[in-house]
């Protein structure tokens, strides 16, 4: 398990995350709100995978191994797994299908999902904050071409909800940053990112044109609910529909979210993307620990996170599948797969146009970014380095 | 003389004169079109070169009376198809945040279901500034109207009506490819009548209070591409929602005892009914679903099927046709497109079950270059490609999972149509 604070002060997860958590962690937050000079690390594993065919679970099931197994992360728990399926579901890059270039590829989900389920886990929830809208998840992967049954089918007790919205859930809960925060010191979610006892966020290896990179701490931006993080987001309450992207709220900051939710701690910080949305990637993993990152880097696109960021976009095959309990620690490693420097700074790449929410993260103690700090188990890194750039079908936003 | 369904009509242009009646020979075009009066001697002269020249009373489609069909119903109130700005005026895309198309699909298939044999032509007024209709433009009028089903006359530019009668070299040009094109169409007319391949049936009588929500939520359903067939509430048999899914009932009053019946019947078989309050009462026997709360129907369990009653009447079509599409579920969508940009598609199966046609009509009227693909979610044994302007189809690969075949659209700027061919019906 990670090493979070709220476990050094023997309390459990959902207390911890909780208001009763929150106040009984007062103290602590102010001493942490600072550098943290000595951020947690885990080891992280790396697994080389071919393809998205039979070898896949298997190769998870020894990555899980070498991380310590996965039955005492979730016995008994409900799990909830973040994926990444950003962007329309009818738009692909040329004509390749979203999950061989920007979608969680659903074998991985589902081999996961097999995994969690032998493990013991009690109950597994896919969770995404669907594209622009409040459609059910199981409905938005349809559209992306896929069956959900091969997902829901993959354990005994699978569900499905689109996070944008109240969903099965009678009103949003909050999360506070036990760590404090930078821009956003708690978020209002969808019921079953609280109510779940283990978050798994699986990632796609890719880059990303704000915050240079997205892998696991990125991709839980995607559980901000439009409702109330989007652009057509309530003023006071939380709107009843989603629509919208998340531009105005969290990029830009040129509108703030539902008043009923957490407001920003500083109105006068910038309102650019490059500054805000690393801060807020942090912010949201303070609030949503995840317990375990799971990158997909087995096909992936290089040049950006989607087909909108083009022309210059290719799809790549590293052949890799990176994991780990820290997400920090796991973003880093797959910072490195990709042939970034994870210690980079604003202005070095990957992070040239943006600050480094690596940086950041492990400024606010979440966990180190350094490799020499994390212990790398399965595959050598340096057997499974793809560099990104080299790969790249041209420039890259923000290059000149 | 030919029947009414077997005239190809074309819109007289105004600057012609009889004498231009000789233009049409050895062209598929049989009829003339007058949306005003035709000038002296025109309609003479057409009968005379043994063209058809039917009266015309064109009306908006709300204001036609189906029970009482005339010779060939005229429908002057269609859209000139295109990609339309209109919705970008203010910075935006229009409240769909789709590409705001004008389109027509909704309203052939609203006719062909209200007109069955009966024979309906569609117009609409061209462009304010009809210089900036192209070529394309011309050829998409004739496309859509056949990818789905329906009958256009052929508009032509004032322009271009004047220089082709004056012999222009280019106008002749173009006008022999859109002579080529009609051709076309009109040697595959049989797949006019393939019926559509729509899960979704929205039910209504289309007049009085229910005219202004039926024809929205058509006309909106089109715009979001679901699959949908409309059927008059008076008229429906139970023989017409054999192989649906779902029945929207989109009127205000509570269906009559004997469409309760046929609705009935059809949930308790495992279709999904969805309705307003006021068919409440109707089901008041059922129990409700409470697993998954929607935020604006309830859900009632009916034999191996449900009723999905609305809690509050229907007033936003673009919520109520999405809200009956994912209800529905979208599992049971025919075709979809990825990368479809502007594109259009209509589904139609063969009389045989055995073969199905993926219309597609680029609403853009260029070329696109955008890697375009097609995913069917039935099984299939070949694929062809028609593509107007080439003698015989052409097979095409067929990719992705076998469950949902893929095929690469090769690039087209008006209208292709991809043949499916099924193992079994």
């Amino acid at each position: 398990m990670p090493d979070y604070p709220c476990q050094r002060h023997g309390l459990s997860r959902r207390q911890a995350l909780t208001g009763l958590g929150s106040l009984a962690l007062t103290p602590f937050v102010t001493r942490l709100s600072g550098y943290s000079p000595q951020a947690p690390t885990s080891p992280v594993s790396i697994g080389r995978c071919r393809s998205y065919g039979p070898e896949v679970t298997p190769t998870l099931g020894r990555m899980f191994d070498q991380l310590g197994g996965l039955s005492k992360l979730v016995a008994g728990k409900t799990v909830a797994i973040k994926v990444n399926l950003t962007g329309s579901p009818r738009q692909r890059v040329g004509g390749t299908p979203s999950e061989l270039a920007h979608y969680t590829h659903p074998a991985v989900v589902g081999s996961t999902i097999h995994l969690l389920a032998a493990a013991g886990a009690r109950r597994i929830r896919i969770l995404e904050g669907c594209f622009c809208c409040a459609d059910p998840l199981e409905e938005f992967m349809l559209d992306a071409g896929w069956d959900p049954s091969l997902l829901l089918n993959a354990g005994p007790n699978v569900e499905m909800e689109n996070t944008n919205i109240l969903g099965r859930g009678k009103r949003y809960l909050r999360r506070m940053s036990p760590q404090g925060a930078y821009i956003f010191p708690g978020f209002d979610f969808n019921h079953a990112w609280v109510e779940s006892d283990v978050v798994v966020s699986i990632a796609k290896l890719k880059e990303h044109a704000t915050v240079g990179i997205t892998l696991g701490m990125k991709n839980m931006f995607g559980a901000t609910p439009i409702t109330i993080y989007g652009d057509s987001c309530g003023k006071d309450e939380p709107a009843t529909d989603a629509k919208g992207g998340r531009g105005t709220t969290m990029h830009d900051g040129t509108v703030p979210p539902s008043k009923s939710a957490p407001q920003e701690l500083d109105l006068s910080s910038p309102r650019r993307g490059d500054y805000r949305m690393p801060r807020i990637v942090v912010d949201v993993c303070a609030a949503l620990p995840v317990h375990l990152t799971i990158i997909d880097g087995i096909s992936t696109m290089v040049g950006g996170e989607g087909p909108w960021i083009g022309p210059n976009n290719s799809i790549a095959e590293p052949g890799v599948l990176i994991a780990g309990l820290n997400p920090v620690c796991t973003d880093a490693i797959g910072t490195a797969v990709m042939g970034y420097d994870p210690m980079a700074k604003r202005g070095q790449p990957p992070f040239d146009v943006c600050d480094s929410f690596l940086e950041l993260a492990e400024a606010r103690g979440l966990g180190t970014r350094d490799p020499g700090r994390i212990e790398v188990v399965g595959a050598p890194l340096k057997d499974a380095v793809f560099p990104f750039r080299k790969h790249r079908n041209g420039g890259f936003p923000g290059e000149s | 003389m030919s029947t009414s369904a077997e005239w190809i009509p074309i819109e007289w242009p105004a600057s012609w004169r009889p004498e231009q009646l000789g233009l049409l020979r050895d062209t598929p075009f049989n009829a003339l079109a007058f949306k005003d009066p035709p000038p002296a001697g025109v309609a003479e002269a057409a009968k005379a070169a043994g063209l058809n020249a039917p009266p015309l009373a064109w009306k908006a489609w709300k204001e036609i009376d189906w029970a009482k069909p005339e010779g060939v119903t005229a429908i002057s109130d269609g859209f000139w198809p295109a990609y339309s700005y209109k919705g970008l005026a203010d910075g935006s895309a229009g409240p769909t945040g789709e590409p705001w198309l004008d389109a027509n699909g909704w309203l052939y298939l609203y006719t062909r279901a209200r007109a069955g044999q009966h024979t309906v032509w569609v117009r609409s007024d061209p462009p304010e500034d009809p210089r900036t209709v192209r070529q394309p433009h011309l050829h998409l009028l004739l496309a859509e109207a056949f990818a789905f089903g329906g009958r256009r006359p052929l508009w032509l530019p004032p322009e271009f009506a004047a220089a082709l009668a004056a012999g222009n070299e280019k106008a002749s040009g173009d006008w022999k490819k859109l002579v080529d094109t009609a051709r076309w169409f009109e040697q595959r007319d049989a797949w006019r009548s393939w019926p559509a391949v729509a899960p979704l049936v929205l039910l209504s009588d289309f007049s009085g209070d229910n005219e202004y929500l039926a024809g929205e939520t058509m006309l909106l359903a089109a715009r979001k591409q679901i699959p949908f067939w409309p059927l008059a509430a008076a008229q429906v048999q139970a023989s017409d929602l054999t192989g649906r899914r779902a029945v929207l009932y989109l009127d205000q009053a509570p269906p009559t005892p004997k469409l309760l019946a046929l609705l009935r019947a059809f949930a308790t078989g495992g279709g999904l009914v969805l309705a307003g309050p006021a068919a409440a009462k109707a089901f008041a026997d059922l129990k409700p679903v409470t697993a998954h709360p929607h935020p604006r129907f309830d859900i009632l369990a009916l034999g191996r099927g449900r009723v999905a009653l609305a809690r509050a009447a229907f007033d936003d079509a673009w919520t109520l046709a999405d809200d009956a599409h994912l209800l529905m579920s979208r599992r049971y969508d025919p075709a979809r497109l990825f990368n479809g940009g502007l594109l259009h598609t209509h589904t139609a199966a063969s009389p045989d079950g055995k073969r199905t046609m993926v219309h597609l009509v680029n609403y853009g009227a260029e070329p696109f270059f955008n890697i375009v693909v097609l995913q069917v979610t039935r099984p299939v044994k070949s694929a062809k490609i028609h593509l107007p302007g080439t003698a015989g189809p052409k097979s095409v690969a067929i990719g992705g999972d076998p469950a949902r075949p893929e095929i690469v659209i090769p690039h087209f700027s008006v209208y292709l149509a991809v043949e499916l061919e099924h193992a079994h019906a």
